[in-house]
């Protein structure tokens, strides 16, 4: 295998940062990344699942969000995620078969319009889960530093105020907040499968488990999937 | 003659088994760690991976898993000081 190579791609007014594996023609699969620290503990997962459809001949192109990983853009809006998601994945159809592999997070920004398909693995239940996993954690991270039960309320009355709040080491403003909160899994514009694979909670993991088999089963279950 | 609770056995006895499969199955621990979880096991600050965000997403589980629902002023990291005191929390959740 010619191992990853990195780009910045165009999308739309964004460049987007990005690992890309696998042959520069047949398909490619454009992931769409869980979101916040789920996507620092999904970053195995997804390098070993780049490398299993590699094997498959089948290319991945795993992007930096606006504001996330090496993509330094301060005033990052959740709009800005599905809008450069969506030109990137608008780019690739322009030029080769392009699926979308949406992951925790990542199935929230995208109803995989203009690809051949869009494959789910444990999607999100909506941006107000994700948020309120961060807030808990915010919540149990300061108790844990000042000893004092925290009122998870103090950080709606920050936003309420027009301040940023750090949660669990992400900024989050109060448009960022309320997106969230009103974000909810889009209805698929494509033909979609959820796949139900089970497999290590990675993404929940402080020191996240081995994803080799499960990247291998996710792998097998797309190629299946897309040939059938 | 056997009294009713040993017939009936408390569901906490139910709740436990649940609490420590979905320990096990969320941080993936591996069998010989879960079966050595005791009731006075410590577990945040503990086991290593455990910490704040994975509290989160326990709490999640626990919730799905459950069927319960943890309001804003139930987070508190006691719930976590032991593993007893997390099947106590879920147990006390369960019977509503």
């Amino acid at each position: 295998m010619a191992g990853p190579r990195y780009d910045c791609l165009d999308a739309g007014c964004f460049k987007l940062p990005s690992i890309i594996r696998g042959p520069d023609s047949g398909p490619v699969v454009v992931i769409a990344p869980p979101l916040f620290e789920e996507m620092n503990r999904c970053r195995n997962l997804l390098a070993n699942l780049g490398r299993a459809l590699e094997q498959r001949q089948i290319a991945t192109i795993l992007p930096d969000l606006p504001g996330s990983g090496d993509n330094v853009t301060s005033s990052a809006t959740l709009p800005d995620w599905r809008s450069a998601f969506a030109a990137l994945v608008a780019t690739c159809v322009s030029v080769r078969p392009t699926y979308v592999f949406a992951l925790r997070g990542g199935a929230l920004l995208t109803d995989g319009g203009g690809c051949q398909g869009l494959y789910r693995y444990s999607p999100a239940r909506s941006g107000q889960s994700l948020l309120r996993d961060l807030v808990r954690a915010q919540a149990i991270a300061d108790q844990e530093r000042t000893g004092d039960k925290v009122d998870l309320g103090d950080y709606d009355t920050e936003w309420t105020k027009g301040h940023i709040v750090r949660l669990a080491g992400y900024d989050i403003n109060p448009a960022m907040a309320a997106a969230l909160s009103a974000l909810e899994c889009p209805a698929p514009a494509v033909k979609l499968r959820t796949a139900e694979i089970d497999g290590p909670a990675v993404w929940r993991q402080a020191e996240p488990a081995d994803s080799t088999a499960l990247a291998e089963a996710l792998a097998a279950d797309f190629v299946a999937w897309i040939v059938a | 003659m056997s009294t009713a609770s040993e017939r009936n056995p408390p569901l906490a006895g139910n709740v436990e088994s649940n609490v420590r499969q979905i320990l096990a199955d969320v941080l993936s621990l591996a069998p010989e760690i879960v079966a050595g979880i005791a009731k006075d096991s410590p577990l945040f600050g503990a086991i290593p991976e455990l910490d704040s965000m994975a509290v989160a997403g326990l709490l999640t589980e626990l919730e799905d898993r459950l069927d319960i629902i943890i309001d804003d002023d139930e987070i508190d990291t006691e719930i976590f000081d032991t593993f007893g005191a997390l099947v106590d929390f879920a147990a006390r959740k369960v019977a509503g």
